[in-house]
């Protein structure tokens, strides 16, 4: 019945609407900072773009904006963007005037306008995008109105291969990027076949974010140590597991300054006898990104403040897991055990318990 | 870390619940969202996967996937430049999807150097490798008529043909014509009307230009032809029929794709009058953007065993309990909106699992692993959701006045299937990317002890191997070629190359478990040779290690397996083998 009902209200739309105006969908970002402005994905928008460092204004930098739509009642495709380039004045000053939507052409299907999007570029500095930080966060603090786009100074230790994965530019940019392309591909190669994993989360930003001296962070911070904070040993203890343990790395995250897994591999045992442990420190996308994390990690598990003020606790046969955050240490971890390691969830806890006891054996390793 | 479900904006949630709210208690549908989520999924395949490090190695460091390469329009039939041109239209920018030049980009030369930014010489085309591929996403739904081989029958999903029995066939049509179906179509009915063409059926299509039939003979040309101008312009095909196949690939990881549901594709989107759409992409794209598809943990503390690039009918719908087809996993997981239970009436008496039993019958076409054990949660209760043994939400459920239930999709619902398919849908396309671009079998080439060794035990079948000599022009002179036996180490022996210091590119051809051709390449260069001399633009895949670093060929322990049949010599002219050599045919050493 309630298909018929969608069907007859689908149907009930067959006017081609020749000559009617896009649908607009609601915008990401807000009109001015203090929010009492009315935003609209049409615009109008402007701004300043400056220095992130000395405040100066950066003149000649190039803006491209795009107004992104798509089509269609049922199956829906992608309709196209309307672009403009724009350059910033003296005072790196910008203003783009509200765009005119046009209206459908005869035949075509319902159109809905869903996407504005500024990319900033200027050679030297780290580009903008208005919907993603360059270290992968989304972006909150574009406005419509008044906004400030602060762009940081190039460094030698950035990756051009995070730089373009990251700017995604669209093809008014082709050819301002294009010296980029081969310190690009040299820098993907480099990280995909230095790191470990060939994942490709060295491609991404926050696994090549350098420290702000500018130096190699796996030389200058070293790699997280999370090794003392569960032994096989002190395992073993607790869980009355007789066997052995192989210590790895867990190779689907790269291992950093800011994190690392380790894998307690039951040896000739099956990965129901296995533990794992996941240490961030300091992440630089802050214990939000790790919460975050852990959310999609253990979905529809409420935290709880059993061992910290933030602690998720799964259980079930196969595998049982727990996870807290410390903020005072800006410390998160996540710990999963395999069933057959960890019996009930209070062996579970128990590990848990000792490695928050132990977070200050915590390390850095050249 | 990045952030996984981003949305703090207080807007962007009213904007997903307003839709939420029309939409929850109703039909609705789901694919993934062609302006961000699919070109995300494939800027993260392609970057994830290793296509660009074989890229790098077989081109001395010189071609990858951030290159800029050209594709010349006047060499291309009058319908394909149509298409392109539609999909570059149609293309969103904002994801990076784009090509400069084309026919009247190029104004006169006494034009203002504003007007000349389009400007490529010869109207042609030039984007990076990655926005070809990504262009092919666009391609794949220009007109959106495409997306109906996009969906695999309810009941079989090898099936060549699909069809939606809940909606009538004259609805079917005026949707296929508002998609662009071409009105003689429409009204001769030899268009969509009501049975289709299914993805597994597109697999195999010899017709399309797009298809990986004809993708797999511009990968082909790609790396055979001598001419490397031909090469890049073959490429660039080749990857606009990939992005195409990531494309198709990626939305057999949508419940109402790969359970033949086009009804669920109806459903409003907002109140606004004709903005009908699909629910789960609009969650996607609102929810994760381009910047932010989840990327759950695994749980165990192994990772997942990926799938194994075996062929593309593999990839899509392999049945295996282990590992099962991206088709498969969706289907026997998650509901879609209409192929979700009728509503029933239950008895509140019954227990949790016995009342979810009420809906969970072979009908459901459910792997018993999310059926055995299943409830409702809370129950007896007015709405509450239908829960798999381990907690995950297959639907969610609402009880009316007269005790029937009715199931129905929400947002929590929606979470979840993202969640478990956006993941296994890039997987999937890293899966292609792989099978796409095979590495080279390991090899060892003495060029002055004149000695080729082969290690061919991998699962591909190689037909043959050409030595072909490349110039600083990237000019390829085909040097010998040798009919190769299959599943076998072999050592060749006096190859007769001539001196050169010229870099020797191995081209190795077969064909792949899905009957289409295949080659790879592999370049060996001189040791002293400086590898910025002969940099040429084009792609020549090859292993992921590099011959130069390779360790020689292990010799097996059988001395006639180890010195090995010698190659047969065939003309360089002619065509490679349709099929992989059996050993009887070739000459024994």
């Amino acid at each position: 019945m309630l298909a018929r009902l969608g069907t007859l209200a689908w149907l009930a739309s067959t006017g081609m609407g020749v000559g009617c105006a896009p649908i607009l969908r609601a915008p990401e970002f807000v009109g001015a900072q203090d929010r009492s402005t009315e935003a609209s994905l049409l615009g109008p928008f402007d701004g300043q773009v400056i220095d992130a460092t000395t405040s100066e204004p950066i003149s000649g930098a190039t803006l491209i904006a795009m107004w992104t739509y798509d089509e269609g009642r049922g199956p829906a495709g992608a309709a196209g963007s309307h672009v403009e380039t724009f350059v910033t004045d003296a005072a790196g000053r910008y203003k783009i005037p509200a765009h005119k939507p046009q209206p459908r052409r005869a035949g075509q299907d319902l159109t809905r306008l869903v996407a504005f999007d500024l990319v900033v570029y200027k050679r030297g500095y780290v580009g903008y995008r208005s919907d993603v930080e360059f270290e992968g966060r989304p972006r909150h603090d574009f406005v419509q109105r008044h906004n400030r786009v602060a762009l940081r100074k190039w460094r030698e230790t950035d990756s051009h291969a995070t730089h373009l994965a990251f700017l995604r530019p669209p093809a008014e940019l082709h050819k301002l990027v294009a010296w980029e392309r081969e310190a690009a591909n040299e820098a993907l190669y480099r990280s995909q076949t230095t790191a470990a994993p060939a994942t490709g989360d060295a491609a991404r930003p926050d696994a090549t974010d350098a420290p702000p001296d500018g130096k190699d962070p796996k030389t200058v911070l070293g790699l997280l140590d999370a090794a003392p904070l569960l032994p096989p040993d002190e395992v073993k203890r607790r869980t009355g597991y007789a066997g052995e343990f192989a210590l790895k790395d867990l190779g689907d995250l790269t291992r950093t300054h800011f994190y690392h897994g380790l894998h307690l591999q039951a040896v000739d045992r099956g990965e129901d006898w296995d533990v794992a442990i996941r240490v961030w420190k300091n992440p630089p996308a802050g214990l939000d990104s790790v919460e975050q994390t852990f959310e999609a990690t253990l979905p529809d598990v409420e935290p709880t403040a059993e061992l910290t003020e933030r602690t998720w606790i799964y259980d079930s046969e196969d595998v049982r897991a727990v996870a807290f955050l410390d903020a005072e240490r800006s410390i998160g971890v996540l710990l999963t055990c395999g069933g057959s390691q960890c019996v009930d969830i209070e062996t579970a806890m128990i590990l848990a318990k000792f490695v928050f006891n132990h977070l200050d054996r915590l390390s850095e390793n050249p | 870390m990045r952030a996984l479900m981003p949305w703090t904006s207080s807007r962007r949630l009213c904007a997903w619940l307003l839709g939420l709210c029309v939409v929850a208690g109703s039909d609705s549908a789901h694919a993934w969202d062609p302006v961000e989520t699919h070109p995300a999924m494939v800027h993260d395949a392609v970057l994830q996967s290793s296509l660009h490090r074989r890229w790098m190695e077989a081109s001395g460091q010189t071609f990858g996937i951030f290159t800029a390469v050209r594709l010349d329009p006047h060499a291309l039939p009058e319908a394909i430049v149509r298409d392109l041109q539609a999909a570059l239209e149609a293309a969103p920018a904002n994801a990076g999807i784009g090509a400069l030049g084309g026919f009247g980009a190029c104004p006169g030369p006494s034009a203002p150097p504003a007007t000349q930014l389009r400007c490529i010489a010869g109207d042609q085309w030039e984007a990076s490798v990655l926005a070809w591929i990504k262009l092919g996403v666009t391609l794949e739904h220009t007109p959106r008529v495409r997306l109906l081989h996009h969906f695999v029958d309810r009941s079989d999903p090898r099936a060549m043909t699909w069809a939606d029995p809940e909606l009538p066939a004259s609805t079917l049509r005026l949707l296929a014509r508002r998609a662009g179906m071409p009105l003689a179509s429409a009204v001769n009915r030899t268009g969509f009307d009501g049975r289709a063409a299914s993805a597994a059926a597109w697999l195999r299509d010899p017709e399309d230009p797009w298809a990986p039939a004809a993708m797999r003979q511009h990968l082909q040309k790609a790396m055979t032809d001598p001419d490397p101008s031909v090469r890049e312009h073959e490429l660039v095909l080749g990857l606009l029929g990939m992005g195409a196949l990531l494309h198709v690939i990626q939305d057999l990881g949508v419940p109402a794709h790969a359970r033949g549901d086009l009804t669920a594709f109806l459903s409003p989107l907002s109140p606004l009058e004709g903005d009908f759409g699909l629910p789960l992409q609009e969650f996607a794209r609102v929810y994760y953007g381009q910047h932010a598809l989840p990327r759950p943990l695994p749980l165990g503390a192994r990772p997942p065993v990926a799938l194994p690039p075996t062929s593309l009918e593999a990839i899509a719908f392999a049945e295996d309990a282990a590992v099962q087809g991206l088709a498969t996993f969706t289907a026997s997981r998650f509901f879609s909106e209409s192929s979700l239970p009728k509503p029933k009436a239950v008895d509140p008496r019954l227990s949790p699992q016995a009342a979810a039993a009420v809906f969970l019958g072979a009908e459901t076409r459910l792997l018993p692993a999310e059926t055995e054990g299943a409830v409702l949660h809370p129950w007896p209760a007015p709405r509450g959701y239908l829960e798999t043994a381990r907690g995950r939400p297959l639907a969610a459920f609402e009880t009316n006045d007269a005790g029937q239930i009715t199931l129905f999709l929400d947002e929590v619902v929606y979470r979840d299937q993202a969640l478990h398919l956006v993941p296994r849908s890039v997987e999937a396309s890293l899966a292609v990317l792989d099978l796409l671009f095979p590495s080279a079998p390991p090899f060892t080439l003495d060029r002055a002890g004149q000695r080729l060794s082969l290690d061919l035990t991998g699962n591909r079948s190689v037909s043959r191997v050409t030595l072909q000599r490349e110039d600083a022009h990237g000019v390829r002179t085909t040097l010998r070629v040798l009919q190769l036996p299959a599943e076998q180490r072999l050592e060749i022996v006096d190859l007769g190359l001539p001196s050169t210091e010229d870099p020797i590119v191995l081209l190795f051809e077969g064909v792949d478990p899905d009957g289409l051709p295949w080659a790879a390449t592999a370049v060996q260069r001189p040791a002293v040779e400086d590898a910025a001399a002969s940099k040429v633009p084009v792609p020549t895949p090859t292993r992921d290690t590099p011959a130069a670093k390779d360790p020689p060929p292990e010799v097996p322990e059988d001395p006639a397996e180890a010195s090995g049949p010698q190659g047969e010599e065939l003309e360089p002219d002619e065509p490679p083998a349709a099929e992989p050599t059996s050993s009887g045919e070739t000459p024994q050493p």
